[in-house]
C-alpha cells in the first residue's frame, strides 16, 4: 500500500516505484510527432509534475471540470491537476444534448477537457489533449528530482476534492454521487489487497474512466499499487492484443466487461500466454461464458462485484464458486431487508441497489434482482422509467419494454400508428441510446389479466409466433394451363405462377393492405405439378416496414427446404 | 441512394447490430452511424467488426487509421471494405 510506503523508514523501494517504475505505459504509434527525449512511458512522478503544470491553467477555489478525455494518462493528469486546486471533476453518464446542457446550468466557473467539445459546451473554457502533451514533453525533457515531502504534500492536498459519478439509481434518473480523492484511495487499498496488486504486474482495460469500475481499475488501484497500465482504452480484439502484446514482462489483468468479453470470445483469437487475469464487471456474467473466456484465454476470471455509490466491495472467481467474497473491512447491516454496507471509503452505511443473502460475514450471494431495474452495457435504467419516455410520445397507445433473456439488449412491445424510425427518433431526444428497443415489435393491443396486469409471456411469445406468422399450402395441378407446352415431358411450375399464388394469399389475409410491389424475390429450387407447397407469411416488419417476407417450401423425403423466399412491400387500403 | 456495395455494407450492419426495424434502403450513406445517426455504440462497433472480419476477412483496428472516420458513415464504411478486403 502507498500509506505503508509513505510512512516506511526507507524511502528507496518508494522512490524506485515513483521516479522509475513505468507507470502508463504509452503506444509507439502516435498521431504526434514524439520528440526524440520523449520515453514511450510515464512515471508516477512525471504524471503529478505534469498535473501541477496543468493546474497552473485552472482558477483556484471554487470550479468544475466536465472530464471526457479517454485516454488514460490525459485523464489522470486532468483529474490531479483538478484536484490539486481543489475543483470538482464530473464525468457525465452519457454525452447526450439534455445531459451536457443540464450539467452546464447546474454548475459555474465550468471548464471542459476534451479533445473536442461537445456543441452544449461551446462556451465553456476547453482544454484539449495537445496542452497536456507539450506539457509531457516539457516535465520529460527538465526532469525534476523525486522529494517525498513534495509527493506527500500533493496527497494531502487532493484529499477533499470531490469527482461527481453518476448513476441511475433505483428511479432510473441520473443521480449524482460525489466521491473524494480520499474515500477512492481508501477503496482502492481493499482492491489492491484483494487482487494482490502489490506486485509488479500489467493492466489493460476495455472500459472508460469516466464510470465507477473504469476509474477505479484504470486509476485509482494502478495509481497506488505497482501496476504499469496501458494508455489507450481498447475496444477491437486486434488492439486488445496489440496492447497485451505491448508489454510481455509481467503477469498481466484485461479488465472489461461481460458485453465485452463476450464479443471478444466470437473472434477466436490467440491469447498471450502473460495475460493471467481477466476482471469483470458491471453485470453478471454467466457461469458458461465465465468457463469459455478461462479455457479460451487460459487465464483466471475473476468477477467484482460493487455499484457507483460503494465501489467495488467483493470478488469471486464463477468458475470456483458462485458465493462473492467481500473486500477485508467491508461490512454488512439489514435493515427491513434492506442491506447496507459500510467499507473505510463510505462515510456511512450505504444501502446496496441488489437484494443479497449472507453466508457468513464475509461471503453473500447475490438474490433475485429488482425487476424494475436493468442494465444494458453497464447502464442501469428503471423499465418503469423508460416505459414512461416510450409511452409519452403521442400516438402511442400502449406500449412497454421487455428485456428478453437471451439478450441484454431491450425490445419494446408497441401499439401505435407511428413507424419504427418516427418512434426512435423521438425516444432518442429523452433516453441514453444503448437503451433504444432492437427491435420494436408492433402489435393491436398488450395482453393482459383480469386485473389488467400484462401478461408479459404472452407477449414474448407474441415475438416469434401468433400474428407475426401466417401459413397456407398449394398444389400446383398437372392440368394448370401453365404447364402446357411448358419443358415438355418435364413441366416444373413458373415462377410468376407461384408469386401468384402468394399475392392471392396476401389479398385473402390481409385485407387491410393492398400489394405496391415486389421487392426481392429468389427462386431456389424448382416446384413440380403437383407438388404440396407450404406459404410463409412473416409479418414482423409490416407496420414498421409495410414489408412483408415470404418463404415457400416443401418437404421431400422427411426434409423441409426452401424453394422460394422474397419480399413485397405493401401499403395500407 | 446506396449503391450495391454500400447497401451491402449497410444490411451487414442491420443484421450485426439487430437493427430489424430499419431498411437498408433507407439509410443515408452520408449519415452518421453512431450517435446521432443510427445511435450505435463501442459494442455495436464490435459487433460490425466481427461482421466485417467474418464476411470479408477484415480486421479492424482503432490504430491503423482514424477510426471514428472508418465508421462515420455507410459510405465511409463501405470505402474502407473496398481497399481492404
Amino acid at each position: 500500500m502507498l500509506s505503508d510506503l509513505l510512512s516506511h523508514k526507507n524511502v528507496s523501494e518508494l522512490t524506485s516505484l515513483w521516479q522509475s517504475t513505468p507507470f502508463i505505459q504509452l503506444g509507439l504509434k502516435s498521431a504526434i510527432p514524439i520528440p526524440s527525449f520523449t520515453k514511450p512511458s510515464l512515471t508516477r512522478w512525471e504524471v503529478f509534475q505534469i498535473a501541477e503544470k496543468l493546474s497552473y491553467q485552472l482558477p483556484k477555489g471554487d470550479f468544475s471540470v466536465i472530464l471526457l478525455f479517454q485516454q488514460r494518462h490525459h485523464f489522470l493528469i486532468g483529474l490531479l491537476a483538478t484536484a490539486l486546486k481543489n475543483g470538482r471533476c464530473i464525468l457525465p453518464p452519457n454525452l447526450a444534448d439534455t445531459t451536457l446542457n443540464d450539467l452546464s446550468k447546474k454548475t459555474s466557473n465550468l471548464y471542459v477537457m476534451a479533445e473536442h467539445c461537445p456543441p452544449p459546451l461551446s462556451n465553456q473554457t476547453l482544454i484539449t489533449e495537445q496542452t497536456i502533451t507539450l506539457l509531457m514533453h516539457n516535465v520529460q525533457k527538465n526532469p525534476r528530482p523525486f522529494n517525498s515531502e513534495i509527493l506527500k504534500n500533493y496527497l494531502q492536498t487532493v484529499q477533499d476534492a470531490e469527482i461527481w459519478l453518476f448513476t441511475s439509481g433505483t428511479t432510473g434518473t441520473p443521480k449524482q454521487v460525489i466521491k473524494t480523492w480520499k474515500s477512492m484511495i481508501l477503496s482502492a487499498e481493499l482492491a489492491i489487497k484483494r487482487f494482490q496488486l502489490m506486485h509488479p504486474h500489467y493492466i489493460v482495460a476495455t472500459v472508460p474512466c469516466q464510470h465507477m469500475f473504469g476509474l477505479e481499475t484504470t486509476i485509482f488501484w494502478p495509481l497506488f499499487s505497482t501496476s504499469t497500465l496501458w494508455f489507450e482504452r481498447p475496444i477491437f480484439p486486434e488492439d486488445i492484443l496489440e496492447a497485451l502484446n505491448a508489454n510481455v514482462q509481467h503477469s498481466t489483468y484485461l479488465i472489461s466487461t461481460p458485453l465485452h468479453l463476450q464479443k471478444i470470445l466470437a473472434f477466436k483469437l490467440q491469447w498471450p500466454g502473460h495475460l493471467s487475469h481477466i476482471l469483470s464487471a458491471t453485470a453478471p456474467l454467466p457461469l458458461t461464458t465465465a468457463q469459455e473466456i478461462e479455457a479460451s484465454f487460459n487465464a483466471h476470471v475473476l468477477e467484482v462485484y460493487g455499484s457507483t455509490e460503494t465501489a467495488s466491495i467483493a470478488s469471486r472467481q464463477p468458475t470456483k464458486s458462485q458465493n462473492w467474497q467481500a473486500y477485508e473491512q467491508v461490512l454488512f447491516q439489514t435493515h427491513q431487508n434492506q442491506v447496507s454496507v459500510k467499507t473505510p471509503g463510505l462515510t456511512k452505511f450505504q444501502p446496496l441497489n441488489d437484494q443479497i443473502k449472507q453466508i457468513d460475514d464475509t461471503h453473500f450471494v447475490l438474490g433475485q434482482r429488482d425487476t424494475d431495474l436493468i442494465k444494458v452495457a453497464g447502464k442501469r435504467a428503471s423499465l418503469t422509467e423508460l416505459n414512461q419516455h416510450l409511452q409519452n410520445i403521442s400516438k402511442v397507445s400502449e406500449a412497454v419494454f421487455i428485456q428478453p433473456e437471451d439478450s441484454e439488449r431491450l425490445m419494446a412491445f408497441v401499439v401505435s400508428t407511428l413507424s419504427s424510425s418516427e418512434i426512435l427518433n423521438k425516444l432518442r431526444q429523452s433516453i441514453d441510446p444503448v437503451f433504444l428497443p432492437r427491435p420494436i415489435h408492433f402489435i393491436t393491443e398488450l395482453p393482459r389479466n383480469e386485473l389488467g396486469k400484462i401478461l408479459y409471456n404472452q407477449l414474448l411469445s407474441k415475438r416469434t409466433h401468433d400474428a407475426m406468422l401466417l401459413q397456407s399450402n398449394f398444389q400446383i395441378s398437372a392440368q394448370h394451363p401453365c404447364l402446357k407446352g411448358h419443358f415438355k415431358n418435364q413441366p416444373i411450375v413458373p415462377g410468376v405462377v407461384l408469386l401468384e399464388q402468394v399475392e392471392h394469399f396476401i389479398r385473402i389475409e390481409l385485407t387491410q393492405w393492398k400489394i405496391i410491389e415486389l421487392k426481392q424475390v429468389k427462386f431456389i429450387a424448382k416446384v413440380l405439378p403437383d407438388e404440396n407447397i407450404e406459404v410463409q407469411l412473416h409479418l414482423e416488419k409490416l407496420k414498421s416496414l409495410q414489408t412483408i417476407t415470404f418463404n415457400l417450401q416443401k418437404t421431400a423425403e422427411g426434409t423441409t427446404f426452401i424453394v422460394a423466399t422474397g419480399k413485397f412491400k405493401l401499403s395500407v387500403i | 441512394m446506396l449503391s450495391a456495395e454500400q447497401l451491402e455494407v449497410a444490411n451487414l450492419i442491420i443484421e450485426a447490430v439487430n437493427l430489424e426495424d430499419i431498411d437498408a434502403n433507407d439509410i443515408d450513406p452520408q449519415a452518421p452511424i453512431f450517435n446521432n445517426g443510427l445511435g450505435l455504440d463501442s459494442i455495436d462497433a464490435l459487433e460490425i467488426s466481427l461482421a466485417l472480419s467474418k464476411t470479408y476477412g477484415i480486421k479492424i483496428k482503432s490504430s491503423d487509421k482514424n477510426i471514428d472516420e472508418i465508421f462515420s458513415s455507410v459510405a465511409a464504411l463501405t470505402d474502407f471494405v473496398q481497399a481492404n478486403k
